[in-house]
């Protein structure tokens, strides 16, 4: 449990993609994101879904991980989906009943919205699988770094970042243990109503509030019995490197943003 | 950084983490999502004032979304990712507006104040969280409902029933936290 927490839902490998720097990797995603909304029509879609499989294909992870990727959203983009089915109109109309009508542009939508779903949560399960919690909060502190001209405490916030994702799976483990143990005594989780649901959560509360104010008291007596003195000027254990595969990658996206704007509508 | 500010942030990590795993206890009301990590970041605010509950909360949200966020496809949209996330997240620590006049209450054992003030503070701090949710729906609604669809009823719809069973969840048991266990309001070295 610990392991698969420490690493999110990170899978170890020496692909292509497990190589690129993870701040490009990040921004590329948020960009992936926005262009998505450039697609328009059938040459569009099929365009960002080539290059979305080619990345998925460098990243020699199964398509079995990706497509399990979709399944907590599936009754989300269903929802959306039929939203669009059935209340777009325009084109030739197949059915209609009151409100409700079945026309082309409606299926076409439906499908557009669909794919945008499935390749934004393939492009962003990638740089999950591909990508570990801790280089991601490194990641971050380097995109964030111009927030310090407005005095945003960049160091502190990636370094609680990289503390946090150290001790959310040892709080785990506490809450199971502690769970473990309320359910000896026959508390149920995540059964009955609301309010049976709270009660049930309060004995939780206590003795991990009381353990995590303590482990961080002995936590920033050791940080301070080493000399902590704040961010600037530390030195880091892992150095993140550009690359000339991640000048590439930007490269990429630059030109599939050029072919989505030749071939859109 | 002196002691005291090291040790309040550090507090503040353990809290986001917390607030985190709190997030995997089984929980199910439906569609309606309840979110136990406010109840740790409510306790912390209220220790430690709004400056703190911010910098925690901030923490949380990218925790959520990199352990959840980006794997469950909950970033559909640059601007609503951004909100769902760092602000909505982040937006919780507000409750800890109420932190300075609840330390007071506590001292001078003020029963009616305390509860009066950590509950305004807190319903404040889960109304403005969802508010970011109800913002961040509209503009995935936006972009995704069809052409004429009002985006504002569907995020109303979905954010509202969640907002509404955060504020009774986060009244009621920061109510029996300040009955059982008052000392969790009180920072050490404070």
């Amino acid at each position: 449990m610990m392991n698969k927490l420490l690493f999110g839902r990170f899978i170890p490998g020496e692909s292509f993609v497990h190589h690129l720097d993870p701040r490009n990797k990040l921004l590329m995603s948020f960009y992936y994101i926005g262009i998505i909304f450039l697609a328009n029509n059938w040459s569009t879609y099929l365009c960002l879904f080539l290059f979305t499989l080619l990345a998925v294909y460098l990243s020699s992870i199964k398509m079995g991980f990706f497509i399990r990727g979709v399944r907590p959203l599936i009754w989300l983009i269903l929802f959306t989906v039929l939203l669009q089915v059935f209340f777009t109109r325009g084109g030739k109309v197949f059915w209609s009943w009151g409100p409700i009508v079945l026309s082309q542009y409606g299926l076409v939508n439906g499908v557009y919205i669909f794919m945008r779903f499935v390749l934004i949560i393939f492009m962003s399960t990638l740089l999950t699988l591909t990508t570990p919690p801790l280089s991601l909060a490194d990641a971050i502190e380097a995109i964030l770094k111009p927030l310090r001209v407005v005095r945003f405490p960049v160091y502190e916030v990636a370094l609680m970042l990289s503390i946090a994702l150290r001790f959310v799976p040892t709080l785990m483990d506490e809450t199971e243990k502690i769970m473990n143990a309320q359910r000896a005594r026959g508390v149920d989780f995540g059964e009955g109503n609301l309010f049976q649901q709270m009660r049930a959560v309060v004995p939780l509360l206590i003795p991990l509030f009381v353990s995590s104010f303590n482990r961080a008291e002995d936590l920033a007596i050791a940080m301070e019995a080493r000399g902590y003195q704040g961010g600037e000027g530390r030195s880091k254990y892992r150095i993140l490197t550009w690359h000339y595969r991640d000048t590439f990658v930007v490269l990429a996206f630059i030109a599939l943003t050029g072919i989505l704007i030749w071939l859109r509508a | 950084m002196n002691n005291q500010r090291l040790l309040v942030w550090i507090e503040g990590t353990l809290i986001a983490a917390l607030a985190m795993a709190l997030e995997y206890i089984p929980h199910s009301i439906g569609f309606v999502d309840i979110s136990y990590g406010i109840i740790p970041l409510a306790v912390y605010s209220l220790r430690r004032g709004w400056r703190a509950g911010l910098g925690s909360g901030l923490v949380w949200g990218l925790l959520d979304l990199f352990l959840r966020g980006f794997g469950s496809g909950g970033f559909l949209n640059p601007l609503q990712g951004f909100i769902e996330y760092p602000i909505a997240f982040a937006a919780v620590g507000i409750i800890g507006i109420g932190a300075a006049p609840l330390q007071r209450a506590l001292k001078l054992q003020q029963r009616g104040w305390l509860f009066g003030l950590a509950l305004g503070a807190t319903f404040l701090g889960v109304l403005v969280k969802y508010g970011f949710h109800f913002i961040a729906g509209v503009i995935y609604w936006g972009s995704y409902a069809p052409k004429g669809m009002s985006p504002v009823i569907y995020s109303l719809a979905i954010n509202g029933g969640s907002a509404i069973l955060n504020l009774i969840l986060a009244g009621i048991v920061i109510s029996v936290l300040l009955v059982t266990a008052p000392h969790l309001f009180r920072p050490k070295n404070g």
